[in-house]
Formats: C-alpha cells, structure tokens, sequence
C-alpha cells in the first residue's frame, strides 16, 4: 500500500501541510503587509519520469518562471522549489516597499520564509528538526525547462503543493516540496503515528 | 437538551481533531459537512446553534459560507471558526462576515473551550 491509496492518509498529510502553509502565509503577509490568499494542499505521488508534466499540470502557468531550490534534512530529507511566474515578480521591490534590494535577493528571501514555516512547522508536527539549505536561484526558464536537462536523484516522490497570492497583484508563488523515495516511508510513518494518536 | 453542532471541514481528519476537542461533559449531537455548500443543506435541513467553520475549503470556503448565513432570514448559528490561516487579517475578515470567535490549527481543546465561553455557549 502507498501513501495516497489510503484515504486517512493523505487527509491527515493534506491537513498538516495545510497548517504549515497558514504558518507560511502568515509570515509572507507580515513581510508584504497585506492579505495573502492561500489555496488548498495537493499531493501527488510521482515517478521521475512523469516529474515535468505533473508539475506543469499543478502549476498551470504558461509564461516564463523563476524557479529557486532549497533542500532541507534531517531523518528526513527532501527538497522544496518555489516557482514565481516571472511576470509577477517585475514589481516585487516596489510591493515590499524595499526599492534598493534586487528582485532576486527578494526571491531567495521570500522562499527561505515560507519554505522555513511551511516544512519547519509541518517537520515539527512530526518531531522532526530539520535543517535547510540555503535558498539558491535555479533561473528564469519556461516550465518544461525545470526539469528537462538533468536526471533527477530519486525514482519516485511525493509532491505536496501549495500557493500563495495576492488580490489585485500579478504575484504568486507555487511552492513544492519533495519527499523523494526513503522520505516517503518516514512520512508514511509519522502520518500513522499521528493518526494512531487521533485514535488513542 | 442536547446542543446541535455542525463541524465545517474539507478534511475528515481536522474534523475528527475538533469533535475530540470538545468539552467531554457538553450534551451536543454532531453533524458533519465537508464545504460550506454541505453546510448550507445541513442548516436548511436542520437549525444548529453553533457551526464549527474551516475556511480554506474546496465547493465554497468559509467565507462565501459566512457571507450566505449574514443575509438570510433562517435562524443564524454562532460561527466559531477554525482554521490553519492565522493571518491577522483573516480573523478581522471573518469576524466582519459575523463569526464570533476565532480558533487556530491545530485545535486544541483548551482554545476550543475558550472560544465557546467567549461565545457565552458554555
């Protein structure tokens, strides 16, 4: 049985990544000072192979992105890329209201904030203290360019996606993050030790 | 006689997390939806004088829910909501849109029992 085909399962994940997503969104709107839109968990299990089009299919954006990495780890280990359509990010100084810092200083900034909330608060659900990288700009690209070259270090994971908006602003941002093959099973594990709490 | 509640949430595990989190000795029935379409037929259906509300959910969110119940004429429940969104903002936005009390995820039942006395429900 994997993860997804038991529905107690991916609920239970689905709703702890959703409280670490209020945590992130909470702390992009302290940082933009206005009201961040926050949109409901998905996950999807996934083989390497299929990596761009299940990205492409829960992003759904067509224009140019700006990808950025961070990888965290622990027992655990997984990665996290948050996906900025590049059209929303041409104004991203002028909106934080810090005119003299670059749009990608702001990027590697905005990622370690939600990507710190977002993971750190669903990793401290779990008991887990994880320790992160530091954010780094994979580029400008078009969608189908993030994974296209490269081979990808795991065979199969499981996605968690989240985004955040802003009403009347072209920003946004789709964070993923990755729990490539040995994670899942720590996760699984932590999810049914969680559940096993529920019932006890 | 027993209080009738309605717990609002897209996720059958959060709504198991609040039902547990309720006082032990409070005499209610529980009635689940999982969006607040769900909840509005529930309400037609049946009055219930508190609805435990999550906002982010698919169908209809709390707040177009929270919207509905302000203009109608049936009887209004005490909203309490609950949510993983602790944004400031949210809570003033739902307390405009008439929710009296505001909780976040994950519930703990010393919050939860909070909130039902803010409410005056206990």
């Amino acid at each position: 049985m994997t993860l997804l085909d038991e529905p107690m399962r991916s609920d239970a994940l689905a709703e702890l990544v959703n409280i670490g997503m209020g945590r992130a969104g909470d702390s992009l709107a302290r940082l933009f000072n206005t009201f961040i839109q926050l949109s409901i968990p998905r996950l999807e299990l996934v083989e390497s192979t299929q990596i761009s089009a299940v990205t492409a299919a829960l992003v759904g954006t067509a224009g140019p992105v700006i990808a950025v990495r961070q990888a965290f780890s622990s027992r655990i280990r997984g990665e996290a890329i948050a996906i900025y359509p590049a059209a929303g990010c041409d104004s991203l100084a002028d909106l934080v209201g810090y005119p003299d810092v670059t749009s990608d200083e702001l990027l590697l900034e905005i990622t370690n904030i939600l990507v710190g909330a977002c993971v750190g608060a669903l990793a401290a659900q779990f008991g887990l203290a994880l320790s992160f990288s530091p954010p780094s700009i994979l580029g400008r690209m078009n969608l189908p360019e993030l994974f296209g070259t490269r081979p990808l270090p795991w065979q199969r994971a499981l996605i968690a996606e989240i985004n955040f908006g802003i009403v009347d602003r072209a920003f946004c941002c789709h964070l993923l993050t990755f729990w490539p093959d040995a994670s899942i099973d720590v996760l699984l594990r932590a999810v049914d030790a969680f559940l096993a709490r529920l019932e006890g | 006689m027993a209080t009738p509640i309605l717990v609002v949430d897209d996720s059958a595990v959060s709504r198991s997390i609040t039902i547990r989190s309720l006082p032990r000795d409070w005499d209610v029935t529980v009635t689940q939806a999982s969006n607040g379409k769900e909840a509005l037929i529930a309400l037609h259906q049946r009055p219930h004088a508190v609805v435990l509300l999550d906002l982010n959910m698919p169908v209809m969110d709390g707040y177009e829910f929270l919207k509905v119940v302000n203009h109608w004429s049936l009887p209004r429940p005490t909203v309490i909501v609950l949510t993983g969104d602790i944004q400031p903002e949210a809570q003033a936005r739902v307390k405009q849109l008439g929710a009296r009390a505001f909780v976040k995820k994950p519930v703990q039942p010393l919050n939860l029992l909070g909130a039902l006395k803010e409410c005056g429900l206990l």
